[in-house]
């Protein structure tokens, strides 16, 4: 018979403890979860299965979830830089104009002193070159903007409904007319 | 019911929480001593039933991810 409850430990270097909890918060619904153990260096988890299900298949599965979250956490920390720089740039483009470099900083605080040095500016520098190449390449794509999407809400009103749109065309269509004649 | 949670993994905080939503079915006591958080859990009306301290700790464990 399988057993309801089992126990794994997890090696603290190499799982941030956020991630240790997100993957057993995934697990709530089907297992009771506890932990213990020192953070810095490792931590138990022990797993009991609800309504008498296989708790060492519950363990694996938790344990692959860990390394799972363990990825996202990674991949979330090393594009955190670009994902505000994008939000930045789009909050800045929807007040109206490019932001500076020194808009970009909450408050019109000077730019805290990247850690890297020369080699995260470079990087940074180059993020803000491919982000401003997207943009250029979205808006070349895009310009038009038949549907009016760009233009604020008080300005955008009723030239939005559909009936306008109909006699915008319509109005096309007859200076079209008066052209050929 | 008395438990102890490794106060290392888990915070007063979130065992706190747990006590708030769970006090319907008891009153608690929450105390930190060293590594440990403990809780006494004093039943409200009828006994407490066999899963309730798992449930808590599960609470408990998802209180700490906010």
């Amino acid at each position: 018979m399988a057993k309801t409850e089992t126990f794994f430990d997890v090696q603290m270097p190499l799982y941030e403890l956020e991630a240790v909890y997100l993957a057993c918060y995934s697990f709530l619904d089907r297992a009771y979860i506890r932990l213990e153990g020192d953070p810095k260096k490792k931590v138990r988890v022990r797993v009991k299965s609800k309504e008498g299900g296989d708790a060492a298949a519950l363990a694996g599965e938790i344990e692959n979830e860990l390394i799972h979250q363990s990825l996202r956490a990674k991949t979330a920390s090393t594009n955190q830089k670009i994902r505000e720089h994008i939000i930045t740039l789009a909050l800045a483009s929807a007040q109206g104009g490019a932001p500076e470099p020194a808009d970009i900083c909450a408050g019109g605080e000077a730019p805290a002193p990247a850690p890297g040095g020369k080699e995260d500016n470079l990087l940074d520098e180059e993020l803000e070159a491919e982000v401003d190449r997207l943009l250029a390449e979205v808006e070349k794509e895009g310009g038009e903007d038949p549907l009016n999407i760009a233009a604020p809400w008080e300005e955008a009103g009723e030239k939005t409904t559909v009936k306008k749109k109909t006699s915008r065309k319509n109005k096309k269509g007859k200076k079209k007319h008066a052209a050929k004649a | 019911m008395r438990l102890k949670l490794d106060a290392r993994v888990y915070s007063v905080e979130a065992v706190r929480e747990a006590a708030e939503a769970f006090q319907e079915w008891a009153s608690f006591i929450v105390s930190k001593a060293g590594k440990d958080i403990r809780v006494e859990a004093r039943p409200a009306g009828g006994p407490l039933g066999a899963g309730f301290e798992d449930e808590f700790c599960n609470y408990v464990l998802g209180a700490m991810r906010s």
